[in-house]
């Protein structure tokens, strides 16, 4: 594999991948965990995983594309059990660093004991709330106010390249828009009944 | 003009953000003038050394100022390696960096930490040997905070929690520190201990955060692995 994940010591560590019984090294293990994933995903700009922990991986030479499980470390033999993944998903939610695709709150239950396979969430290394202020940001700075901005634009046009929110999903944008909106600093337009463009005042 | 109904609160909008956008600006302004200050601190710090070395109530106020500005005294350096403060200065701050470590690796570790990882992981940067950890541990065990170095195989081991190791869970770190892991057959075969003395032994470990389960294994048989395997690891 060409890319390099950042993956710490302790991902090699066999217990790591097993449900701890004892509630605060639990809490600590969970807490590890959200670090791997946020750290990892906002270094390869990874804004999905599904619910079994499939990361897309792009490399950015090569724009070949590979799935890695960051649940399951190959090397070591070891993966985490759904009941555990779910529990490790409920403190992201809790926590803001979790979103579901369209927005709405996760329907985590610890008791089921599967893993439907089409799920995908959003992971925000940044709270909502921050990557708002940050795109808010932007406008301002490159001076696009009182103007009609396309989503695409702001995640896909190449001047972007280097600002933080490059190739985001738009419908995770649009998540984020809807802070302007709300802040009563921007209004969006649509197209054929879909939210397509921003304006910010 | 003034503006009625729903109207009126645009303004209060409006004013809203301009607030924020000077709060963001004042922020950064104060980051910088912080920046300007902890450089001409260090600065006035090697100028004043020997005042600060000769004058303790000086030498608190000074301390109490680095800690309030977020500076840590012990990267304060006179010249290229000298540190700034005398040995006993030194030795203080080097105590209360190890009470910190300890209580943030507690949860992981259950209140075991080896000198390799203190020296290899933590005070990495720093010129510490292992001479200066049993000296600023020897300080703080006067506070009867439990701090107590044990030996196991040889390695010196600080344990920040009060509750005293059994004999049977010193002999199962020594089995760990060569494996990383000891389970419940390993221990009869290499203690001669009874099923029930090993599978007691290693809950009670587990229940006190000493030794973390993996029940992946091929032999079908429970692991129970030290955490300090993870600093280990790290260094081969």
């Amino acid at each position: 594999m060409t890319v390099h994940l950042e993956l710490p010591a302790i991902y090699q560590f066999p217990p790591l991948f097993t449900r701890q019984p004892n509630k605060s090294i639990r809490n600590k293990q969970i807490e590890t965990w959200i670090n791997i994933i946020l750290t990892n995903c906002e270094q390869c700009k990874i804004w999905t995983i599904t619910k079994q922990g499939d990361m897309k991986i792009i490399d950015p030479d090569t724009q070949q594309v590979t799935t890695f499980n960051i649940f399951h470390n190959t090397e070591i033999d070891r993966s985490c059990s759904p009941i555990f993944i779910n529990e490790i998903w409920q403190m992201m939610q809790k926590q803001g660093q979790l979103l579901n695709r369209d927005g709405k709150d996760l329907k985590i239950s610890t008791d089921s004991d599967e893993l439907q396979t089409d799920e995908e969430f959003y992971i925000l290394w940044k709270s909502l709330e921050l990557w708002a202020n940050e795109i808010l940001d932007w406008f301002e700075r490159t001076t696009q106010l009182n103007k009609v901005v396309t989503f695409y634009e702001i995640v896909s046009s190449e001047d972007n390249f280097n600002e933080s929110f490059y190739s985001m999903p738009e419908p995770l944008l649009y998540q984020i828009l809807k802070i302007l909106v709300k802040r009563g600093r921007a209004t969006m337009l649509k197209e054929n009944s879909k939210y397509v463009a921003i304006k910010v005042i | 003009m003034k503006k009625f109904g729903v109207a009126a609160f645009e303004d209060d909008e409006r004013v809203y953000n301009e607030t924020l956008k000077q709060f963001d600006k004042q922020t950064e302004q104060l980051t910088e003038q912080l920046g300007i200050f902890q450089e001409k601190l260090v600065e006035f710090a090697n100028r004043h050394n020997e005042e600060i070395k000769s004058n303790p109530e000086f030498r608190s106020k000074f301390l109490h100022m680095c800690n309030t500005i977020g500076i840590d005294p012990l990267n304060l350096y006179v010249g290229r390696d000298k540190h700034l403060f005398t040995v006993n200065d030194f030795i203080y701050e080097l105590s209360i960096k190890i009470i910190q470590i300890c209580r943030n690796t507690k949860d992981l570790n259950g209140g075991l930490i080896s000198f390799d990882e203190l020296l290899n992981t933590y005070f990495k940067t720093l010129n510490i040997t292992e001479g200066d950890l049993v000296e600023a541990i020897d300080l703080v065990s006067t506070l009867d905070g439990g701090f107590e170095i044990l030996k196991i195989k040889g390695t010196k081991i600080l344990r920040s929690v009060p509750n005293e190791l059994t004999n049977d869970q010193t002999k199962i770190l020594e089995v760990c520190s060569i494996m990383g892991y000891a389970s419940v057959s390993l221990l009869r075969v290499n203690l001669k201990w009874s099923k029930v003395r090993c599978k007691s032994v290693l809950d009670e470990m587990v229940t006190s955060g000493i030794l973390w389960i993996d029940s992946q294994t091929h032999q079908k048989e429970m692991l129970f692995w030290d955490p300090a395997w993870i600093a280990k690891s790290l260094s081969n």
